[in-house]
This record gives C-alpha cells, sequence and structure tokens, in this order.
C-alpha cells in the first residue's frame, strides 16, 4: 500500500515537473504508466489491438489534460479518471459501429441460408470457402449468428463474449469474407 | 503508431503549461462575476421600492439565505467536478444533494399551495412573461455561459453534472436577484414566472453539458 502511494507520488512529482516543461520526467512518466494504461484499457475492451489503440488515446488526453493536474493531490485517481473517460468513448465508438453495420450483415445473410436467393452453387461454394478461412471463434460467430439465426446476446452467452466482442467480430468476419470473396 | 514513437514525439514537443488554479480560487472568481452581474442587473432594472423593509422580513431573509447557499454549493461542485478524478461519489455529491434538496425546498415551499387556477391566471399574466422571465432569464443566462466557458477550460469527465450544477449555480443566483426587483410576493407568480423557468433552465444545463463539455 505505502509502495503503491509512493509511486503514485513520484509520478505526481514527474508529472509536475512536466507542467514545467521538463521534457526528461515527462518521458520518464509516460514510459511508466504506459503499461498501466495498457493493463487498464484491457480490462474494458475485450480486442487486443482496439485496448492498445485507447492506451495510447488515453496518453493524448493526458497530455492535452495535464494542465487540469494539481501536484498537491495524488496522480492516480487524476490518470485513471481520464482513462475510464476514454475507454468509455472508446467502447461507445465501437457499439455506434457495430450497430451501424448490422444492415450489411443481414444483406449476406441471404447468401448463407437454405432460402437463399442464389441457387448458383459455384457461389455457394465460394461462400463455404471464405467461411473456412476465418479463425475458429470467427466461424463459430458466423455460424451462430448468420445460419443459425442467434442474436448478438445470446451469441456472447453461449461463447462467454460482451456483446460489443462479438459483434466486432462479426464485422471483421464479414470484412474478411468480403475480401475473400471480392479477390474471386 | 508504437506506444516509444509516441513517447518520444509527446515528450520532445513538450511546452510548459498554466496550472489550473485550485477550486477554491476558480470558485472565487465565479462567485465574484456573478455577484458583479446580478449587481449590475439590479442596478438598471431598479430595486423594488419596499427593498428596505423587505430585507428585515424574516421569510425573505430565509430565502435569500436558502437561495445563496444552493448558489455557492453548486458552484463549488461544479468547478470541482469539472476536474478529472473528482466525482459525485465523494464530499461533492452530498454538496449536489444538498443544493438540488435546497431548490425543491424553496419550490415546495413557494408552490405548495399554488392552485392549477392560480398557475393559469399567472400563465396569463404578461407582465410575468415580459418583465421577470425575460429578466431573470437575463440575469442568468451571462453568468451560466461564463461558468461553461470556464469549466471547459478543465477537463470534466462527468459533462452531464457539471452542466446541470454550473446552470443551476448561475439560476440561484439570478432567482435571488429577481427577488429583489420584483415587488410581487405572490407564490403563483414567482412559483411560475421565477422558480419553474430557473430550474428548468437548470435541467437543460445537463443537455448543454453533454454537448458543449466534451473532450
Amino acid at each position: 500500500m505505502l509502495f503503491k502511494k509512493q509511486l503514485s507520488d513520484d509520478w505526481g512529482q514527474l508529472m509536475a515537473k512536466a507542467q514545467d516543461g521538463d521534457s526528461a520526467a515527462y518521458q520518464k512518466l509516460l514510459a511508466a504508466i504506459q503499461p498501466a494504461l495498457l493493463a487498464f484499457a484491457r480490462k474494458q475492451i475485450f480486442d487486443a489491438q482496439l485496448a492498445e489503440d485507447a492506451s495510447q488515446e488515453i496518453m493524448l488526453a493526458i497530455h492535452k489534460q495535464r494542465h487540469t493536474f494539481d501536484p498537491t493531490q495524488p496522480f492516480k485517481p487524476w490518470m485513471y479518471a481520464i482513462a475510464r473517460h476514454k475507454c468509455i468513448d472508446t467502447i461507445r465508438k465501437i457499439q455506434r459501429k457495430s450497430d451501424a453495420e448490422v444492415g450489411i450483415t443481414d444483406e449476406i445473410e441471404t447468401f448463407l441460408t437454405s432460402s437463399s436467393n442464389t441457387e448458383d452453387e459455384d457461389v455457394k461454394k465460394d461462400l463455404e470457402t471464405a467461411l473456412s478461412s476465418l479463425n475458429e471463434k470467427q466461424q463459430k460467430v458466423i455460424h451462430l449468428m448468420k445460419l443459425e439465426g442467434y442474436t448478438a446476446q445470446e451469441v456472447a452467452d453461449q461463447m462467454d463474449m460482451t456483446v460489443s466482442a462479438v459483434k466486432v467480430t462479426a464485422h471483421r468476419a464479414i470484412k474478411h469474407m468480403q475480401k475473400s470473396l471480392g479477390s474471386k | 503508431m508504437k506506444n516509444d514513437d509516441l513517447i518520444k514525439q509527446l515528450s520532445d514537443n513538450l511546452q510548459p503549461v498554466k496550472r489550473l488554479p485550485s477550486i477554491s480560487v476558480r470558485t472565487m472568481r465565479w462567485l465574484g462575476f456573478v455577484i458583479f452581474w446580478v449587481a449590475l442587473g439590479l442596478y438598471l432594472l431598479d430595486l423594488r421600492a419596499d427593498w428596505p423593509d423587505k430585507v428585515m422580513d424574516n421569510e425573505f431573509i430565509i430565502e435569500s439565505v436558502l437561495f445563496s447557499l444552493a448558489g455557492l454549493l453548486s458552484s463549488i461542485v461544479a468547478i470541482a467536478l469539472s476536474v478529472p478524478g473528482k466525482t459525485l461519489k465523494s464530499i461533492y455529491g452530498v454538496l449536489g444533494a444538498v443544493s438540488v434538496a435546497l431548490w425543491v425546498g424553496l419550490i415546495i415551499w413557494k408552490g405548495f399551495f399554488v392552485s392549477m387556477p392560480e398557475v393559469r391566471e399567472q400563465l396569463g399574466f404578461i407582465h410575468g412573461l415580459q418583465i421577470c422571465f425575460t429578466s431573470v432569464a437575463g440575469l442568468a443566462l451571462v453568468p451560466a455561459l461564463f461558468v461553461l466557458y470556464y469549466v471547459r477550460k478543465a477537463a470534466s469527465c462527468s459533462p452531464a453534472a457539471v452542466g446541470f450544477f454550473s446552470v443551476l449555480a448561475a439560476a440561484s443566483f439570478a432567482t435571488l436577484g429577481s427577488r429583489y426587483f420584483c415587488d410581487i410576493d405572490d407564490h403563483a407568480h414567482i412559483f411560475v414566472w421565477h422558480f419553474i423557468p430557473m430550474m428548468s433552465l437548470a435541467i437543460g444545463g445537463v443537455l448543454i453539458g453533454r454537448s458543449f463539455l466534451k473532450w
């Protein structure tokens, strides 16, 4: 507990120096807090790449808002408040993007059902090839959502994932399949 | 971009910054402005003729004290919450709850005995709209814009709450000031043309905060 408080105080001192323009102190601070920010982002955001992006967004926000840090107060609550705020923003962006792409997946669904509007066996074969090029998780999500007709929530419950993660996985799988089908 | 590259870029281009003043300093500055503005407004609008007697009236004194307290507490909460790390789950939540409770108490006090026919009568009272509503809105709007601009310089992680308490603070002082130029003490009038518009403005502060205080 004392060690953590000392660490926080050290970071606070480095930030105070950075506010006065000390580049070396600032570099030391950012290098020290970066792993903590990444770990925090990973707890909030399922996708590793998105979590990494979010951790960089947090660092940028800390940079822009460094004038709001009060050196007489602990550093960590200030830092994590910014981190939480930015992670919430990132999650909202992911959800908005996923919701906007539901329409695209609905169109593709018609190619994969038995009452498909195409009777072309070659196209069906291409779709199955594209599906098999996905990784195991993506295949399972696509299979459950688009072939079995489960909702994102039901898939999330079955696969022990968050709804956002399911939608992001489905989105990426469909992008991959579109690319694969487009090259033919 | 790799993390190391970002860290290098940020630290190489580091500029010194002017630290945000403390909560108490910023609150005093804001209070100084709002008192100045309301005083200016009262000077232009003219104090009510019976004000020497009114300020000795117990009910008037209690009302003034409660509005001042609501305004002060809301100011502190708005300015405190404008900085990351400060949340409503602390003393500021208590102060915020007290300021809202004061307003609710005042509305109940003035509105409890007001009947619907009286409200309808007031709504047809053009003087209320033309003079009281516009004057009170004028007293509140400039301080509200000032405090919103002021808290925007910080970085609130609770923009809706900051927006609400910022406008509530401005509305509290504006309503207090309005009691010094409007000589109509009828509860229905005060309720319809002083209290309700200001409370509505404060609730609108939630929407204003969400859009204006983003970062």
